[in-house]
């Protein structure tokens, strides 16, 4: 399992990605990118988020065109620089006991308040 | 794509402050109801295809509703279940399908550049047109059906809603769940399926439902695309009246958990109902506002017996459920469901409090506008007045009827329509 999972990270460093495969990515982000914004609430956060961080409002209007930019040579390049045996980290979850769980309800009368 | 934030919001904000919504109304050429409201803004439109195929549509085939639907994008036209995925996902587009008791829709959420909505479209056209029902996709999804049925079974919660239903509604449609059950989805056939598709998945029992920002235009021909390739087919006939029986069942269900599950109720209303508003108002102050309602003061505020108490009605074609829940320690059940009757019965006899009242009308209408901020909850709604027929200003109305209501008409309502001696309690826990 880990050996394919880590596979799959080598065929990204040494192999481009099909241009089929980098459109249908790049469709997907802007359709969440729109489909996003089909709330006040999430436009509020993510403009409020992209000051917090110091990037500026501002830069929400490039992230598509940005992400449209994208060639398969720096999705390799990145793949590269970053997914290095060095700096992986695994988590082996083994399976435990299952203890009888108190079943929590779905707060169906309203929501919770702390 | 540049949108510009500020005016964005702008147009958002200045929509719902103005008129709800504008539902447009018309038919196809083949007679299929469209309800149509454009929102300008974001280039995307939601679309739902609506049948009278829920699983009050089951007959005794418990479940074929349910499984119909999960079939629907598993293969069409030439593609494969895969093939089907991989063309929505490739112009980013959202398909999902489902059903309730009353209905069956397919739905899909696309960008609007023409490009990727047309191949979206052919799509959803191709799966409502050609479902294949295939023998290894049918196996598949009877396989994975049966497993959550039996995993039901670990659940109190949903073995006492599975009660709660069939001791209110008998031999009605309504009584089954909507899932099936694992006797009726075992012995099902990848033909009966078909037969089931064939029948409700009609142009005559179809509605087509469109949000979002495309032209009338445009809406008709998608509409008339959609619907284009079904069979003419027929009607289903009016699913029967609900008997309201003038007796309570009190049950109970052993199961090994340290909580018990309650659900206490009767047979509510109908989406047309005429006391439709008094009682959702007066609801909201019983049990459906939250940890502020009066069953939630009771149970959980004086004497901390559960972590949450509601009430709600559920409205139906037919009369659909008034339900009353908690969950409480085992040893605590007898005394939270006294207190849960005694609620209720105080409630019945003198209605709520004039200030009540006037707090209940000032959350409902005050937070209305958030309830369609969004297209994908604004669909929800536009569905709804579809489907049951409500009328298209619905939406324009509801907070002027929210303010008619009067503590008198609330008393009445809840009088004449629950009957605190024949509650039917479903309890499932522990001794």
């Amino acid at each position: 399992m880990e050996y394919a999972l880590k596979q799959q990270v080598y065929k990204l460093q040494s192999e481009l990605v099909s241009e089929q495969e980098l459109q249908r990515v790049k469709a997907q982000v802007l359709a969440s990118a729109v489909y996003e914004r089909d709330s006040n609430f999430y436009q509020a956060m993510q403009l409020g988020m992209l000051e917090t961080v110091g990037v500026g409002w501002e830069k929400v209007d490039e992230y598509v065109d940005k992400v449209n930019q994208i060639t398969a040579e720096q999705v390799r390049d990145v793949a590269r620089k970053y997914l290095v045996e060095e700096k992986l980290n695994i988590a082996y979850l083994d399976p435990q006991p299952i203890k009888q769980q108190k079943h929590r309800s779905k707060v169906a009368g309203g929501r919770h308040a702390h | 794509m540049r949108i510009s934030f500020i005016s964005l919001i702008l147009i958002v904000f200045s929509q719902t402050s103005f008129s709800a919504a504008k539902i447009e109304h018309w038919q196809t050429k083949q007679g299929s109801p469209v309800f149509f409201v454009e929102t300008q803004g974001l280039p995307m439109v939601d679309i739902r295809v609506v049948f009278d195929a829920g699983s009050a549509r089951d007959g005794y085939q418990y479940g074929i509703a349910s499984l119909t639907s999960a079939l629907l994008d598993t293969g069409a036209e030439n593609w494969s279940a895969d093939e089907i995925a991989e063309r929505f996902e490739s112009v980013g587009a959202q398909f999902g399908a489902g059903v309730s008791r009353d209905n069956a829709w397919v739905s899909l959420r696309s960008l609007t550049e023409s490009k990727l909505l047309d191949k979206a479209l052919q799509t959803l056209q191709g799966i409502l047109k050609t479902p294949a029902f295939n023998e290894t996709d049918f196996q598949r999804e009877k396989i994975r059906t049966l497993a959550g049925l039996k995993h039901r079974e670990e659940s109190p919660g949903a073995l006492a809603s599975l009660e709660f239903f069939k001791v209110l509604y008998q031999d009605h449609p309504y009584a089954h769940p909507s899932s099936g059950v694992v006797e009726t989805v075992s012995g099902f056939s990848a033909e009966d399926l078909k037969a089931f598709y064939k029948k409700y998945y009609v142009v005559s029992n179809a509605r087509v439902i469109i949000v979002g920002d495309v032209s009338k235009q445009k809406a008709m021909k998608i509409a008339q695309s959609l619907v284009a390739g079904l069979a003419a087919g027929t009607k289903p006939d009016v699913l029967p009246e609900v008997v309201v029986a003038r007796k309570g069942i009190t049950k109970h269900i052993k199961f090994p958990s340290t909580q018990t599950h309650v659900l206490a109720g009767q047979i509510g209303m109908d989406r047309k109902d005429k006391d439709y508003l008094s009682l959702y108002v007066g609801n909201h102050i019983l049990g459906g506002s939250g940890l502020v309602s009066q069953l939630s003061e009771e149970v959980r505020e004086k004497r901390g017996l559960a972590y949450s108490a509601y009430s709600y009605f559920s409205p139906q074609f037919r009369k659909g459920p008034f339900i009353m829940g908690l969950q409480t320690r085992n040893d605590q059940t007898a005394e939270a469901v006294t207190v849960m009757k005694n609620t209720l019965k105080a409630f019945v006899e003198n209605g709520p409090t004039e200030k009540a009242l006037v707090a209940a009308k000032k959350n409902i209408t005050g937070g209305f506008a958030m309830r369609f901020d969004t297209n994908s909850k604004l669909i929800n709604y536009v569905s709804m007045i579809g489907f049951y027929e409500l009328p298209l200003d619905y939406l324009d109305t509801f907070q002027q009827r929210v303010e008619a209501v009067t503590v008198a008409s609330i008393k009445d309502a809840f009088s004449r329509r629950l009957k605190p001696e024949f509650l039917n309690i479903i309890t499932v826990g522990g001794e």
